[in-house]
């Protein structure tokens, strides 16, 4: 990824796709919402503090990378952090259940231009052909325009 | 939280969920059927819970829940969330949720102008 700092705020980098692959009317309904965020509105609405306000659990996560490091880290294990402890949130048991694939090999995503994408029982993507981080084991989700959490 | 989960898992045949045979293991995997509803919405619609969360309970889902897989890119946020305050016995609201039981520094709705003055902007570029 390239990374230039022009100012002070979150870069992110969209990779024009439009003469690529052309949305079809059901991913176009799932990706804006009904279009209600369509992006053909021509405006960055994530910076609007009316949808900052909002309850959007899916889109307006706002937070900081320590709290999100944090959260992965209560998945994996218990955490000290500056002696400050917090017991895991999830068993192990439970952790290893919800990262198990429940996709069928190959099966198209209907929303998602019909990749192969693979989701497991608790929602996380897991190690595939569609989602190479790491190695086997890696649960997270790839955002839009590549944020990625692991 | 083990002792919560089974409890969750208990409560979920009185939710609206298995009115529609949609299991929580469907939803969470995204195989409810449900990515998006059938109306045409505005950016007021889907700031507003209780609408989202009703459509979205009205809508027929677009396949037979469990057989297929699709991305719920935003109902997955509002399906969720709306399992969550009915499953809790505070029946807090999702943002709330996250902050008391998983981290008081992770906001979904921000709660107050202090908050907002520390939100960084994103900024977009299309990159060929």
């Amino acid at each position: 990824m390239i990374e230039r700092i022009k100012s002070r705020g979150f870069h992110v980098f969209q990779v024009d796709t439009s003469n690529v692959r052309p949305l079809s009317l059901v991913t176009d309904k799932a990706l804006s919402c009904s279009g209600a965020f369509s992006s053909g509105k021509g405006k960055m609405i994530y910076n609007d503090p009316q949808f900052h306000r909002a309850e959007i659990p899916a889109a307006n996560g706002i937070t900081n990378a320590r709290s999100l490091a944090r959260i992965y880290s209560l998945l994996i294990g218990d955490v000290d952090e500056n002696g400050k402890k917090r017991e895991r949130l999830l068993s192990e048991k439970i952790v290893v259940e919800a990262t198990k694939n429940i996709t069928p090999t190959g099966e198209p995503d209907r929303n998602w231009y019909d990749f192969p994408t693979t989701f497991a029982k608790g929602g996380f993507q897991i190690y595939s052909e569609y989602f190479k981080i790491f190695d086997e084991g890696v649960f997270g989700f790839t955002g839009e325009n590549y944020l990625l959490m692991i | 939280m083990e002792n919560r989960y089974k409890k969750f898992v208990k409560n979920i045949n009185q939710l609206y969920f298995s009115l529609k045979n949609v299991t929580v293991g469907d939803l969470l995997a995204h195989r409810a059927g449900l990515a998006f509803v059938d109306e045409e919405l505005t950016t007021e619609d889907a700031y507003d819970w209780s609408r989202m969360t009703s459509l979205l309970a009205a809508q027929k889902p677009h396949w037979e829940p469990g057989t297929a897989h699709g991305y719920h890119a935003y109902t997955f946020g509002y399906l969720a969330g709306e399992l969550i305050r009915r499953v809790d016995p505070q029946h807090r609201s999702c943002g709330q949720f996250i902050r008391d039981e998983l981290d008081n520094e992770f906001y979904v709705g921000v709660p107050n102008d202090e908050v907002e003055a520390r939100v960084s902007p994103l900024i977009l570029q299309t990159v060929s």
